[in-house]
């Protein structure tokens, strides 16, 4: 690798429950911090840096909730499904520039119960409530298109459950750990066609959170050393009405990112790619050159995606649409597996044998258009 | 499919061309006279040179199909109700936009599909979206 990291991933924790009924979302906060401060050795006197998205209070509220005092860095962007993802970058960043060395990053959520960040309605929601808009009809149109304009089957888009549901499988933790057939997949009930049941991501409660330090601090702990070597962030827009639903920001997020890393996507060991729904893969696999544009199909047949033995192993947790999908903000989650991944603490079973470059990519909000994107890479560093 | 329902929505000026355009049966968009180009979805201001937007355009109301979703799980008012077409439609001389679709004969509803605006009576309640029509004369 031809880029130092600009920072370490020094600790990671995934909150186990995907169904949280009878405690409090500062409860599930509380928690998601104890387990990732434990994860690094470290205690919460050490932040003096704090991420979040949105959240219930403010930022103020959050950090008077979590005992941080003393902070000096916080950033609470909400970049929807391409949050966290982008904090590995502007937390690198201001580890960096000094501003701060041990950044605590955090969500959690109970949708479930209603419970989860959202935003106000936006500018131009009334064109799509005229309509009936949904959020699984964004993403179908986006697929319907990439059929017609590639050939791209429900098929391909099944071979990317099928493959999220078999890294399930070994997840005791996964919400939908049982393994599917493609078949299985087509048969699903319609929710906005092309898309069905199987194809889109679960609705899950809990969280995640990751500390990000730097150089100094993370060689003093002892830890597999996971370093950010690139990140990048875009949006797509409608445009002024001239969108482009078969392409997202993956094409310059993507190639931002292994310029930044001196790398290409023959180097990468595994992926961790944003799957709210099952075309979301496909579209930022294409987009981030893992195969020719239209050729996303075609690349995740074969078990293409499977581990340890595909050509590019992803989400071996089981990803959105099979693990979990906290607060409508996936981006967390694909972070922490990737971690899992370069520090050898994958499933042995789908552990990728010396795993030392990941992916991970986040995509926030619609899909091709009003979409949000950012990716990183991070690297083992022995 | 045509039974669509009326949308509560809160509307500003900008947005008053369009909708009240769909009421006679028009399609109408805001258009900045400086870029002599669509401003869409309508804005107060053209995001190419910022110039406040005054001006509308009266468009032919036909176009062809960009994508299409038969949407079987709507929310809000289109909560359970028989499936619906959610579309892009690219506007022949305008820009594309979100808009409902129906087909007479379901088999010709295809991504590329000419379609023409299908004026809708005015709901009891709320406004009407853009409802076209699959129509290969169009
Ligand atoms: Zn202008």
């Amino acid at each position: 690798m031809s880029r130092a990291p600009l920072a370490y991933v020094a600790g990671i924790y995934e909150h186990p429950d995907r169904a949280i009924d009878d405690r409090s979302l500062a409860s599930v906060y509380l928690e998601i911090v104890a387990g990732v401060l434990a994860d690094a050795g470290l205690s919460i006197s050490d932040i003096d840096g704090f991420h979040t998205s949105l959240n219930p209070g403010g930022m103020p509220a959050m950090a008077d909730l979590l005992g941080l005092s003393g902070i000096r860095h916080f950033d609470g962007t909400d970049l929807g499904g391409a949050t966290y993802v982008s904090s590995l970058g502007t937390a690198a960043r201001a580890i960096q520039a000094g501003d701060a060395s041990v950044v605590l990053v955090v969500m959690a959520g109970l949708p479930r119960r209603g419970l989860f960040n959202r935003a106000v309605p936006g500018p131009h929601a009334v064109y799509e409530l005229a309509h009936g808009s949904t959020l699984v009809g964004q993403y179908a149109l986006a697929a319907q298109r990439h059929m017609h304009e590639f050939g791209t089957t429900r098929a391909d888009l099944a071979e990317i459950k099928v493959a999220s549901a078999y890294h399930a499988s070994f997840n005791p933790n996964a919400m939908l750990p049982k393994r599917v057939t493609l078949d299985e997949v087509l048969e699903q009930p319609p929710i906005a066609e092309p898309l069905h049941r199987m194809d889109c991501c679960v609705v899950s409660d809990g969280g995640g959170a990751f500390i990000l330090v730097n150089e100094e601090v993370a060689r003093s702990l002892g830890k597999p050393l996971v370093g950010v070597v690139a990140q990048a962030e875009t949006t797509r827009n409608w445009d002024n009405g001239r969108l482009d639903l078969t392409h997202t920001g993956a094409i310059q997020t993507g190639a931002q990112a292994f310029a930044q890393a001196g790398m290409s996507p023959a180097d990468v060991d595994y992926a961790s790619i944003y799957d709210s729904f099952t075309i979301t893969v496909l579209l930022t696999l294409e987009d981030l050159g893992f195969c020719e544009k239209g050729q996303g199909g075609r690349f995740v047949r074969d078990g293409a995606l499977l581990s340890p033995s595909g050509v590019l192993p992803l989400n071996t947790d089981g990803g959105g649409l099979s693990n979990n999908h906290p607060d409508m903000r996936g981006g967390m989650i694909r972070t922490i597996e990737a971690v899992r991944q370069l520090r050898g603490q994958a499933h042995p079973e789908l552990q990728v044998p010396s795993c030392e470059v990941a992916i991970v990519h986040g995509s926030g909000f619609s899909l091709g258009a009003r979409a949000m994107s950012s990716t990183s890479i991070l690297v083992r560093e022995s | 499919m045509t039974d669509l329902p009326g949308v509560e929505l809160t509307l500003y000026p900008e947005d008053l061309p369009f909708f009240d355009g769909l009421e006679r049966g028009e399609v109408v968009v805001t258009w900045c006279d400086h870029c002599d180009d669509h401003v869409w979805p309508p804005r107060s201001h053209c995001i190419r040179c910022y110039s406040p937007v005054a001006g509308s355009r009266t468009l032919a109301g036909t176009g062809e199909i960009y994508s299409y979703s038969v949407v079987h799980r709507g929310e809000g008012v289109f909560a359970k109700r028989p499936p619906y077409v959610l579309a892009y439609v690219s506007l022949d001389g305008g820009p594309t936009i979100m808009a409902n679709v129906v087909a007479d004969d379901p088999a010709a509803l295809a991504v590329g599909a000419r379609v023409r605006l299908r004026p809708r009576p005015a709901p009891a309640t709320g406004r009407a979206g853009a409802l076209f029509a699959v129509d290969p004369s169009a």
